[in-house]
């Protein structure tokens, strides 16, 4: 049985995990869970993830959740001797910096951004902005080492977080992104690494984006 | 072969240093703290700490000149390389997908939602004295049930032995208490932790220090910008990233 994931494509975390299973080639059924039809709180889906966001895994009889932690499931069950999530300590352990990165600080600064307008209607917090430019440059500086971003020489889980979050801030146009060189040839070239990268997430950052717009 | 321990830079309030500190113990690790003065010499945004790591947070470590920050990815990394095959370090972080899986489920939802729902409540209370946010007390409240709920099928947050979630964990809910916020309501979840506090051989050792000293902290800027009417019944507090 294929495992199920179950999500939106919008969802930047919802897109984590979609990449992640086009790259180790895990077949995978996408189960559409619609949040403004409120499908996450209805009982069979509380079943499998009482905390009801999305992303869910189910895996057979095990289901979880949290994006990121759901990626680093896959490479562990279905990517052993895949570069995606090295498993030397000291590589796999920047690979999770900056997936907790990714989480508490640059998807936060992203958010900061855009969700104002997108559910409340307000501009961002005085500071947003600034906050933002200073953890782009972080990113940028991350990813000048190696080309990519835990500074591997090959595609890691930590270039699909950072992607995934990435996208969605070029995509609503919310921020000038012009002046980090580096991230954005390391864009240019990531997207063309990943299998299936618009199904995966470019189709839904651009969702995602023009929703952003349609509020403006 | 001989190591050369492992530098913590830290400051003892800092409920991420402190799990990272637990987690050194509990694999038996010999380390050496560093201890940065972060609020009156701000000692983390010098040019030599930078250089290590660009975005000045504690904890951080140096393992023979490898540098790694990120409390979570400091423990996983810590039992991946120092585990030695010892089948109880490893039960700490477990190889199997699953139990791994879990694991970092709930680190993550310590970063994501535990801890943050508990800095989002209580730092704006104890910077500016605002008043109580039902919103986020809400979030908070949620974050706990979901917790209680866990632990009330399981001795631990992941199955029936101690792991490095729960470490993240303790330090973010000793935190809480330390916040004079009451949990005694969350049956499973007050076991737990008073579970981990009789039976951690190094709790004290890693926390009492830095939980009084942030016990301390938070009562006096009730006191500056004591609102208290409006706090519920909880005193106010939080989030390390202003102190500076
Ligand atoms: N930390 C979680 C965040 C998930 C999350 O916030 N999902 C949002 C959509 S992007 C959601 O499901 N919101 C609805 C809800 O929480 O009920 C992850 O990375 O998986
Ligand atoms: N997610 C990080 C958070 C680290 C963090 O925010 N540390 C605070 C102390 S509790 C800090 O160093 N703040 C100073 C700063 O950000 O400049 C972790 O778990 O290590």
């Amino acid at each position: 049985m294929p495992v199920e994931l179950y999500g939106m494509s919008a969802s930047a975390p919802c897109r984590i995990v979609a990449m992640t299973l086009e790259v180790l080639e895990v077949p995978y059924e996408y189960k559409t869970i619609d949040l403004m039809a409120g499908d996450q709180m209805k009982p069979e889906y509380l079943k499998i993830n009482p905390q009801h966001n999305i992303p869910t895994l189910v895996d057979g009889d095990f289901a979880m959740n949290e994006s990121r932690a759901i990626a680093t499931y896959l490479a562990n069950a279905y990517g052993k001797d895949s570069k995606l999530y090295p498993v030397d300590p000291k590589v796999r352990a920047v690979v999770d910096q900056r997936l907790y990165f990714d989480m508490g600080v640059f998807y936060k600064a992203i958010g900061d951004i855009i969700y104002p307008k997108m559910f409340e209607g307000k501009d961002p917090e005085s500071g947003a902005k600034d906050k933002l430019k200073e953890v782009l440059g972080w990113v940028n500086d991350m990813i000048k080492k190696s080309g990519y971003a835990a500074g591997t020489d090959s595609l890691t889980l930590a270039d699909l977080a950072f992607i995934a979050s990435f996208s969605t801030l070029v995509e609503t146009g919310s921020f000038d992104v012009s002046g980090f060189a580096e991230l954005n040839a390391w864009f240019e070239k990531v997207k063309g690494e990943i299998k299936n990268y618009e199904k995966a997430n470019g189709a839904g950052a651009t969702a995602m984006g023009q929703w952003y717009k349609s509020k403006l | 072969m001989v190591w050369a321990p492992i530098e913590l830079y830290y400051t003892p309030s800092s409920p991420h240093c402190r799990a990272v500190l637990m987690c050194l113990k509990a694999l038996g690790l010999d380390v050496e703290l560093i201890k940065l003065d972060m609020y009156q010499k701000y000692e983390h945004k010098k040019p030599w700490f930078i250089k290590m790591n660009p975005q000045h947070t504690v904890p951080t470590i140096n393992d023979s000149g490898y540098i790694l920050w990120e409390s979570r990815a400091i423990m996983c990394y810590l039992v991946n390389k120092y585990n030695n095959d010892d089948l109880e370090l490893q039960s700490l972080y477990p190889k199997d997908p699953e139990s791994r899986g879990n694991i970092d489920k709930l680190l993550f939802f310590d970063i994501g939602s535990l801890y943050k729902s508990i800095v989002d409540y209580f730092h704006p209370m104890l910077m500016t004295g605002e008043g109580s946010d039902e919103k986020k007390a809400n979030a908070l409240k949620t974050a706990l049930d979901y917790l209680d709920g866990f632990l009330s099928q399981q001795t631990f947050v992941v199955g029936d032995s101690l792991t490095i979630a729960d470490l993240s964990i303790l330090s973010s809910i000793t935190q809480l208490e330390a916040l004079d916020f009451k949990i005694t309501g969350y049956k499973h979840l007050s076991r737990w932790l008073q579970k981990l506090k009789e039976d951690l051989p190094y709790f004290d050792e890693c926390n009492k220090e830095g939980i009084d000293m942030f016990r301390s902290w938070a009562r006096s800027k009730q006191g500056t910008n004591g609102n208290s009417e409006n706090l519920l019944r909880h005193k106010k507090p939080i989030r390390c990233k202003t102190y500076d």
